[in-house]
């Protein structure tokens, strides 16, 4: 199959109703990086654009990568669960296409998110800064992006992962916040410096670091890699191993 | 004009070969064996019904051949093909749930089986309309009563001009009307030269659609026979289903 019948199948699942929820709460996320880019903008004697695109970044990062990994959980484990995906692979679909348009989904949404994050600061920088062309487009950091794009990927494919892995659309929706909540849990007590507890390791840190990281952090960016590698290949052999019975 | 029509139709006869052909399949589940030592050879243009009781095989075979569970043993080749996955892009098939965006409306559905094809979306409105779901085409799946839900079904079956369908429990769900619709479908396709395999519990169904009929028991095919041979083997249908399973009687 075509990549393009591929992204026009996955294009039309995008908008169906019960993805219509992430749709309102990415809107919300949106708006939000720009009431605190606001706040900050009042109490700043000479802001500049540069200033902020880092901080719409940072106001994105914990909350986006999240709905980035429960919205492939919802979309895919919906496939499951319906029975859709098994009766596309009775039809004809090759589990390598379908496996091949969650990956063009995932590229998709973390290219959506980027100009999403991209809208705001221009919307920002335009309407309550009153900054001109070149002050804004030097504010803009194409390290950041190209940080933001692996991280998102890494969080896309952590919900792959478990949803081509364990099957339940329900169990992963609700093993997300969890995992995340206990990940910066531990990423603060190891802030506090009492104990080490390596927690830039862990695939959902690591993918924040790299997101919030202005810099190239070599690091960072080589432990997310890794762990988009190994969600990748036990999804992949989540797919391909197990025989579809009737659900 | 009437002599080639005659002689066309002539050599299409002549020509058919086997659209299936699956040797000594073996599938278990754990200890159970749901399917022992299952041969099966559907000819080009047969209405093929798979009849058996709950349980005896029949969907189990039918997911072998959509490679959707692996055979334990045994082969199966679709059109002298054993790539099955190649052999899919000329089947269309009806499964026993019917797997829907159940909150995408009709069209999207049908746009999405199109894109899986790779047919054109212009075939929808005419499967739609043949199908008489055309104006239902805005409403969400969910909405549509069972029946409508197995009519689509089928129309997604039909997507692409397949040679081979293959159909799981077709009738479900089906008013009379939709049965006697059925019957002119299959008559229909049989007449174009389809292949059709059903896998039903209807034996008044098989008696009035198929051309050839197998019954599965137990993980195993009884008695392979013609439809036409039934009656003068067995008396009828019920004789023939309970000389094989006699003990649901």
């Amino acid at each position: 199959m075509t990549l393009v019948n591929l992204a026009r199948i996955e294009y039309i699942k995008l908008f169906r109703k019960s993805n219509l929820l992430f749709f309102f709460l990415a809107v919300y996320l949106f708006i939000t990086p720009i009431g605190r880019g606001y706040d900050e903008l009042k109490v700043m004697e000479n802001p500049v654009a540069g200033d902020f695109f880092m901080a719409m970044v940072n106001s994105f990062s914990i909350m986006g990568l999240l709905l980035m990994a429960i919205f492939m959980v919802n979309n895919t484990g919906n496939d499951f669960n319906e029975g859709s995906y098994r009766k596309g692979i009775a039809m004809g679909l090759s589990i390598q296409d379908y496996y091949k348009g969650k990956l063009l989904l995932s590229g998709f949404l973390s290219v959506f998110v980027i100009l999403s994050v991209l809208l705001i600061y221009l919307i920002f920088t335009i309407f309550f800064l009153r900054a001109d062309a070149v002050e804004i487009l030097k504010g803009i950091n194409p390290v950041s992006i190209l940080n933001q794009f692996v991280a998102l990927t890494g969080a896309a494919c952590f919900g792959l992962f478990f949803i081509m892995f364990f099957r339940n659309r329900t169990i992963g929706l609700v093993f997300f916040p969890f995992w995340f909540i206990t990940e910066f849990i531990v990423y603060l007590l190891d802030k506090s410096g009492r104990q080490r507890l390596f927690a830039e390791f862990f695939p959902g840190i690591s993918s924040y670091e790299l997101f919030t990281s202005p810099d190239l952090e070599l690091q960072s960016l080589m432990v997310v890699i890794i762990y988009i590698t190994i969600f990748l290949t036990i999804a992949w052999y989540g797919l391909i191993l197990r025989e579809e019975k009737a659900g | 004009m009437l002599v080639v029509v005659f002689l066309a139709k002539l050599l299409r006869r002549k020509m058919k070969y086997h659209v299936v052909h699956a040797k000594n399949l073996l599938k278990r589940f754990d200890s159970l064996t749901v399917l022992d030592n299952v041969s099966l050879e559907i000819a080009q243009g047969d209405v093929f019904c798979l009849l058996g009781p709950n349980g005896s095989g029949k969907t189990t075979l039918i997911n072998c051949i959509l490679v959707l569970l692996k055979p334990d043993n045994g082969v199966i080749n679709i059109f002298g093909n054993s790539d099955l996955v190649e052999a899919k892009k000329r089947m269309g098939v009806v499964m026993e749930e019917d797997g829907f965006y159940r909150d995408m409306n009709v069209m999207k559905n049908m746009q999405i089986v199109c894109l899986i094809k790779n047919a054109s979306f212009n075939e929808i409105p005419i499967l739609l309309q043949k199908l008489s779901l055309w104006d239902q085409r805005n409403k969400m799946v969910k909405k549509l009563s069972q029946g409508m839900r197995k009519r689509l079904a089928i129309a997604c079956s039909m997507v692409g001009n397949p040679d081979f369908l293959i159909w799981d429990e077709p009738y479900n769900g089906l008013d009379p009307t939709g049965f006697q619709f059925m019957r002119n479908l299959i008559s229909e396709l049989r007449e174009q030269g389809k292949t059709i395999l059903i896998s039903t519990h209807l034996l008044d169904e098989v008696k009035k659609t198929a051309t050839k009929t197998a019954l599965m028991h137990k993980g195993k095919i009884r008695e392979v026979l013609e439809v036409k041979d039934i009656s003068e083997k067995y008396g009828n249908m019920d004789k023939f289903y309970m000389h094989h399973v006699p003990e649901l009687f």
